[in-house]
């Protein structure tokens, strides 16, 4: 038998392109009601910021994985016991590969759908995330610029492998068309030198981010929060120097990106 | 500056200074700025110039207590250009005339185009859309400090034309805070037009760059907006951009300008 509480779950946006917070759930006991509430509101606002109480890896696992297959890396550090959770650390400014626009793993044949982040440890302040609504950075776009987009593959490289994606991907839940650039991994076109690819794929991205797509989110701890990487490009504010920053991360399985038409 | 007043080492009556981002940016609580002693004013004024952004939540001050709070910086402004519904002149209601008809979308300090720019921008949150609306401030001192050392010589001798609403004035691009005597940049976007001695088309390479230094990630803070936060901000040594993304919304702010 459930147990009903009082609480409702909340849903508000807190941001005019993306993000929402979802309050009056306990993730720890999520019942499958609630669970369709997070999941339509994920799907709908792109990122969702979930405050509560610290959760323990293994909580965060369970939840995490009601949105499909984790992934898992062998190579890859996590938590012990917990091959799906990976703490990351920070190093430092000058090793922040993520202080850039970018979406999870797009370097990867099949990269990420899900991300969720978890604190562990946070700096008294900064280290904010930022995220932008690359749906809206899509359909802002001139129609000529649109139908270029669709026809011309972007190559983009990681230090775990490279992979060439369309540059307009459907997503697969929504069916609604998404720009899948980015700054810090998508290095050129298809066919195009990187430097014959600079100047028109820095524009797309500045225009992709500018500020009315964005939210920007000051972490707490307790806070989940989870991000849709088929339709959302993020940056990591590194403006906290030397002190420390631990995030859990888990990924969910993604599908081969692909652009479905219009 | 006021270190020993941050974050646990401010006692419980009294202001409590938290940072709210790296760069600037801080929150004040546990003061009314109804009634604010000059110790405490003190203590708001030494914070303000450190995090050169100051939000106090929860004030929800009527346009008398703004005037009278705001009036302890210095002279205030009063503006004609926006009509004036407050009953007082210096206290200028700002509404949400649609995105289009936006002038502050943009990366600027408040009047850069006129012979003395103003000094401080105080804020009150009356009407706030139930989502969006955030503002965005820069830290301009980090900026110029974080030039490499050959464009920051170079800038140091720059001076640069600023135009908007029928002014024009020009300022040296890095300037000097009277109160902090740290340097600054002072460009802005769009109403710096023109290096001093050059034309826009040769200006605008290094005005870009520039600006794209000065507004990094890493060197602002946002604020989200609650009804009744009373923000105020310095011009002397931030640029900010005031983000459009809520329609149609209803979105009312009183604002008194230090001149």
């Amino acid at each position: 038998m459930t147990i009903r509480t009082s609480v409702r779950p909340t849903v508000h946006r807190l941001a005019g392109s993306l993000g929402a917070e979802v309050t009056g759930v306990d993730l720890a006991q999520l019942d499958d009601d609630t669970f369709e509430v997070i999941k339509a509101a994920f799907l709908a606002h792109c990122v969702l910021v979930i405050p509560g109480k610290e959760l323990g890896p293994g909580t965060l696992r369970d939840f995490a994985s009601r949105f499909g297959t984790l992934h898992t890396n062998p190579a890859v550090k996590h938590v012990h016991g917990y091959p799906e959770v990976v703490p990351l650390i920070g190093r430092g400014k000058k090793r922040a590969i993520t202080e850039v626009w970018h979406s999870d793993g797009s370097y990867e044949p099949v990269p990420p759908s899900v991300s969720i982040l978890h604190p562990r440890q946070l700096p008294r302040c900064g280290g904010d995330t930022l995220f932008a609504n690359q749906y809206l950075a899509f359909d802002r776009l001139h129609p000529r610029m649109q139908a270029f987009l669709e026809r011309t593959p972007a190559c983009h490289y990681g230090f775990r492998g490279s992979a060439v994606h369309p540059s307009v991907i459907t997503h697969p839940e929504t069916g609604r068309n998404a720009l899948y650039l980015g700054a810090g991994f998508t290095q050129h076109f298809e066919g195009w030198s990187p430097r014959e690819s600079a100047p028109l794929l820095d524009q797309l991205v500045a225009d992709a981010t500018t500020p009315d797509l964005t939210f920007r989110h000051r972490w707490s701890v307790g806070d989940v929060v989870m991000w849709d990487n088929r339709c959302a490009l993020h940056y990591a504010i590194h403006d906290y120097g030397q002190e420390h920053r631990v995030m859990h991360r888990i990924t969910v399985e993604g599908s081969i990106p692909r652009f479905r038409g219009r | 500056m006021v270190s020993g007043l941050d974050d646990d080492a401010a006692s419980p009556e009294g202001p409590v200074v938290r940072k709210l981002a790296g760069a600037l940016g801080a929150e004040i609580t546990g003061v009314s700025l109804r009634d604010l002693s000059d110790e405490e004013f003190a203590v708001v004024r030494s914070a303000f110039l450190e995090h050169c952004v100051l939000v106090f939540p929860g004030q929800h001050l009527d346009p008398d207590a703004h005037l009278a709070f705001a009036q302890r910086w210095g002279q205030l402004r009063t503006d004609h250009w926006l009509e004036s519904a407050t009953g007082h002149p210096e206290i200028q209601p700002m509404i949400n005339r649609g995105k289009k008809a936006s002038i502050t979308e943009l990366w600027h300090a408040d009047g850069p185009f006129e012979e003395h720019p103003p000094s401080i921008t105080i804020l009150n949150a009356i009407t706030i859309p139930p989502w969006g609306g955030d503002t965005m401030w820069s830290n301009q001192y980090l900026a110029y400090d974080r030039l490499p050392d050959d464009l920051r010589e170079r800038v140091d001798t720059l001076r640069a034309v600023h135009a908007g609403f029928g002014f024009e004035a020009t300022h040296p691009v890095v300037r000097v805070h009277p109160d902090t005597g740290r340097k600054s940049l002072f460009i802005s976007q769009i109403l710096t037009r023109h290096f001093e001695g050059s034309t826009q088309r040769k200006s605008y390479p290094l005005l870009k760059h520039l600006l794209e230094l000065a507004t990094s990630p890493d060197l602002t803070f946002r604020h989200r907006w609650s009804e009744g936060d009373l923000l105020m901000w310095d011009n002397r040594c931030v640029i900010h951009f005031a983000i459009h993304d809520y329609g149609e919304q209803t979105r009312l702010m009183h604002r008194a300008v230090v001149s």
